[in-house]
């Protein structure tokens, strides 16, 4: 008889997706929230949410790939874990289409989707935005200035071709044994640098409607992916890549062993440049990506914040994300726990003073920020990804000629958007 | 010949590839551990550290973030490890009690009290095993909210002996078979009811047996992870194994914080084997 | 007597499956936002013809058929020296342990140390012994990337394999050893005819358990290569689907053919064992 009660608490209905504004007229001091995010932040700069507005506050963490996890299990259990939650930019569609989230177009204050500018798009599917960008995370090089000077080369490369030359320059100098670090390996990490590189060899992996355009023989994504493997062929990249994710990449970088880390990013620049955890520190400079006929675009991989369709707080919630979104706060978040602000009041007030780590790169940087899905993520994100990040590191690896393993994975990704 | 000269040296190799093969990559961490990160980030990868020293264990007891350690977008910091490390060893303690006590029971009663459909309902049990997690998580998270045991120890410890339960009972069960029937069997004859005849004749010549399975089940539940990562979301009962993987960066991982972590974990279930020990009695050696 | 047990495990593992295989035998649902509605096997016919089932399939046979007969092999090695208490034994008790509680993310690390291709160790010492000359990527070839992430999984499990053969051998009386010593019997013998068809619950417990964990590897092949399509597994798929693709209903099918395939496994040996130690 314990089944019977078990089973019957489980028959309630799912909650459907509700696009109209989340009252807020409503008193919310009093209340507790849950927020969950994959960093750690300072308690000092929590507790003034709880100053300002009366409502308690739960913040939890969990590494970043068993947030997902999590979010899905709740969310297929229909059963709510948190207020406020991650919002990844490659999560939208899946997160977004299915109904496990509030739209907040409504509810969010005018000033903040303002201010927010472009990234609201970022986080919109079908016609809904379901999160506010907290963190302009990005993918651009960093090179060892000190090695540079030793090669006697004077600058970052803003062409491929320099590109090309600079790194023979490094190796034949005998430098660097491989100048370049790049994780190519079957991971997330491993298949960013294809996209990146894709975008500042001048193309998109997809058009507006989010259909494939990387097979045709010539593509941009075709010689991505060819600068990949000849990247290994020419000795530029150690050839464990083919096996290593992103953060090996970087300790190859903050080692010493390579000069140029090539999708590395603001977060990044920082580690490389901290005495505890770099040994290059402080000669890591951050550059504009090279393009075809001068600095290319800047692969944004931006995380914002949204509200699961289960709260019961919603109000306390949006309340939150107003408050995170404030220029104090998110100037206090990035100098302590290095979220680079997506709010451009946050981001001018921070180039305006100096206190933009890099320094006058990243602003630069944000100008060029270009997203993989411009229009928001597809619901079939995650599965193209595990697709392409077999058939990416296939290629790279010589199992897979280039031509087949692009158009293996449009055929697949044809395939999944019509499901 | 069971003490000669030749099968004493067969063992003496035996023990020593023992502890090659266990310690020999393990000492990889331990050396992890005492390094500085520019001694893990060396190339080539250095045998030994330049620069031994004891900072990332510092960093645990004063229970402080390594410096520099919030830029790398990692979700805890050494700060957290003590929490977790404390409810990593309650939760595994209890709950080894309760499976041992559940299981025992079931496998002493499905081998000694034969009864109408004992045997379809005990492999239904053992069945259990074969069932894999992610079947049963999105469900098992649903009951554990509406009964609202997210979060509790209580929670864990009830998942726990349900999920290695199974296993427990069908070690518990086969070694009931394997004891005498006699001396039950007169503890009957003298008025002692079925549990007296249990707790008094059975239990005890379970002992050694029963110590086993403590190892086991301290060891099984103690490395549980995903089922603590849905259950247990804060401080108040996550556990060393989900704590450590929020060591890791998004930009940066400190492998020497990482790698003590690792190895401190360890200090318990050592302890555990080399307690139990004692109570596992060498079959020819006869003595302890 | 047997209550609590079948209580517990009814509620907490019973009553989730049935609720898991219902989801299974459904389309839509909460993970698309449509409502759910049963079809019947389709998503079980889905999984079984998805081409990256059969080689993730075949990969699995491999890492099966690696581990386990490792996994026995060394249990029995280790319970056997085991089996009679020495001074210090406590200790290498413990010691045998500390790889099956070493928590996975730290293994990763430490693995990748020893295999990573540009500085691992294990490189060095084969060029510095002159085995071979260049540099190894291990982990990229199709046989050798299955057989190291095997052996990581070998020496993972090996303690929990060694334990319940050790559990096994605490339950037979010592009598049987006395009385055939008097007899006059040989150590190999004493091992062929007592321990081994006494051991035999034991072993069919151990490998049970080795082919459970086999059949569901999965950390050590995410940690060491990620998702690379030389070392996928079935688990691997099991995970993306439901995890990364929030597709229950594929992933529990092919969840389920999973674990009645360990099943039929475990019971094949299960019967192999019971012919070679009559």
């Amino acid at each position: 008889m314990g089944l019977l009660v078990l089973a019957a608490g489980c028959s309630s209905s799912g909650s459907t997706g509700n696009s109209g504004p989340i009252s807020t007229s409503a008193p919310i001091k009093g209340q507790k929230i849950t927020v969950l995010l994959p960093y750690k932040v300072p308690q000092s700069i929590l507790d003034d949410f709880t100053k300002q507005t009366g409502v308690n506050l739960s913040f939890q963490v969990t590494s970043f790939d068993a947030l997902h996890q999590k979010l899905v299990v709740a969310a297929s259990a229909n059963t709510n874990i948190a207020d406020v939650t991650e919002m990844d930019w490659s999560w939208v569609g899946q997160f977004g289409g299915s109904g496990w989230y509030t739209p907040l177009e409504k509810s969010l204050p005018a000033s903040v989707v303002t201010d927010l500018g472009q990234t609201n798009k970022i986080f919109t599917t079908h016609d809904h935005q379901y999160a506010a960008c907290y963190s302009n995370d990005m993918r651009f090089p960093i090179y060892n200035s000190a090695q540079f000077d030793k090669a006697g080369v004077t600058s970052f490369p803003t062409t491929f071709d320099a590109l090309r030359q600079t790194l023979d320059t490094l190796k034949a100098k005998h430098v660097t044994q491989y100048p370049m670090s790049v994780a190519l390996g079957a991971t997330e990490g491993g298949i960013t640098p294809w996209y990146l590189l894709t975008l500042s060899m001048g193309g998109q992996l997809f058009d507006k409607d989010n259909k494939p355009v990387f097979a045709d023989a010539g593509s941009p994504a075709h010689q991505a992916l060819q600068f990949e493997i000849d990247a290994l062929k020419n000795g530029w990249v150690n050839p464990g890549a083919a096996t290593s994710d992103d953060t090996a990449a970087s300790d190859k970088f903050t080692g010493g062993a390579a000069s140029i880390s090539l999708a590395s990013g603001p977060g990044s620049l920082v580690t490389a440049n901290d005495k505890t955890q770099s040994k290059i520190a402080p000669n890591a400079k951050g550059a504009l990506m090279p393009g075809i006929s001068g600095p290319g675009p800047t692969l944004g991989l931006p995380e914002g914040l949204g509200i699961p369709s289960t709260s019961k707080h919603k109000a306390a919630a949006v309340a939150f994300i107003k408050w995170w979104e404030s220029t104090p706060i998110q100037l206090q978040v990035y100098k302590q726990s290095g979220f680079l602000p997506c709010s451009a009041a946050a981001l001018a007030s921070l180039s305006k003073t100096g206190d933009l780590d890099g320094g006058p790169i990243v602003a630069e940087a944000v100008k060029h920020l270009t997203p993989l899905f411009p229009n928001g993520a597809p619901t079939w994100y995650a599965a193209f990804s595990s697709k392409a990040q077999g058939l990416i590191n296939s290629a790279v690896k010589g199992g897979t000629s280039v031509d087949s393993a692009l158009s293996q994975l449009s055929d697949a990704t044809k395939k999944l958007a019509n499901r | 010949m069971r003490a000669g000269y030749r099968s004493r040296v067969l063992r003496m190799i035996a023990i020593v590839a023992i502890v090659l093969w266990s310690l020999g990559p393990m000492m990889v961490g331990v050396v992890t551990s005492l390094s500085t990160q520019a001694d893990v980030q060396h190339v080539p990868t250095r045998w030994l550290p330049a620069h031994p020293n004891t900072t990332a264990y510092r960093s645990f007891i004063e229970g402080k973030p390594a410096p520099g350690s919030n830029a790398s977008g990692a979700a805890s910091d050494p700060s957290d490890f003590k929490h977790a490390l404390f409810n990593s060893v309650t939760t595994t303690l209890i709950a080894t009690l309760v499976i041992l006590v559940v299981s025992v029971l079931a496998g002493y009663g499905f081998s000694r009290l034969q009864f109408r459909g004992s045997r379809p309902i005990m492999w239904a049990i053992v069945g259990a095993l074969l069932v894999p997690v992610f079947t049963i998580v999105v469900a098992l998270f649903r009951v554990m909210a509406n009964l609202h045991l997210i979060d509790t120890q209580f929670g864990l410890v009830l998942v726990f002996a349900a999920t290695q339960g199974p296993l427990a009972m069908w070690l518990a069960y086969n070694q009931c078979r394997e004891l005498p029937a006699e001396p039950v069997e007169a503890a009957l004859i003298d008025g002692c009811n079925q549990w007296q005849a249990f707790v008094r004749v059975a239990l005890p010549q379970m002992r050694s047996g029963i110590a086993a399975m403590g190892a086991i089940f301290m060891l099984a539940v103690w490395g549980e992870f995903l089922i603590p990562l849905l259950l247990a979301p804060t401080l108040k009962t996550k556990p060393v194994t989900v704590n450590i993987t929020e060591l890791v960066g998004k930009y940066a991982t400190n492998y020497p914080v990482l790698a003590a972590a690792g190895v401190i974990a360890l200090i318990p279930p050592a302890i555990v084997a080399l307690v139990l020990n004692s109570q596992i009695r060498g079959v020819l050696g006869g003595s302890n | 007597m047997v209550l609590p047990a079948l209580l517990l495990t009814g509620a907490l593992v019973g009553y989730p499956l049935v609720r898991g295989i219902m989801m299974s035998l459904q389309a839509g649902g909460v993970a698309t936002g449509t409502p759910a509605h049963y079809v019947g096997m389709r998503n079980y016919r889905d999984v079984f013809t998805d081409p990256g089932t059969k080689t993730a399939a075949i990969h699995t046979l491999f890492y099966l058929l690696i581990a386990v007969s490792l996994e026995i092999v060394g249990g029995l090695i280790v319970a056997v020296t085991l089996q009679r208490a020495f001074r210090g034994r406590g200790l290498v008790l413990a010691i045998l342990i500390l790889p099956w509680a070493l928590p996975s993310v730290v293994s990763g690390v430490l693995w990748r140390r020893i295999l990573d291709p540009d500085s691992g160790l294990l490189n060095r010492a084969l060029m510095s012994l002159h085995v071979i000359d260049t540099p190894h990527i291990w982990l990229a070839s199709d046989r050798l990337g299955i057989f190291f992430i095997s052996l990581v999984h070998v020496w993972g499990l090996i303690p929990l394999v060694s334990l319940v053969l050790l559990a096994g051998l605490q339950s037979i009386p010592e009598e049987l050893y006395d009385a055939s010593a008097v007899d006059g019997a040989s150590a190999v013998r004493q091992f062929r005819h007592i321990t081994l068809p006494l051991l035999r619950p034991a072993l069919v417990i151990a490998l049970t358990v080795g082919t459970l964990a086999a059949m569901s590897i999965f950390d050590e092949v995410y940690v060491l290569n990620g998702t690379a399509l030389n070392t996928r597994s079935v688990l691997m798929q099991v995970y993306d689907t439901t995890f990364n693709q929030a597709d229950f209903s594929h992933g529990i099918a092919l969840a389920m053919m999973v674990a009645v395939a360990s099943a039929s496994l475990a019971i094949i040996f299960g019967l192999l064992l019971r012919r070679v130690t009559r």
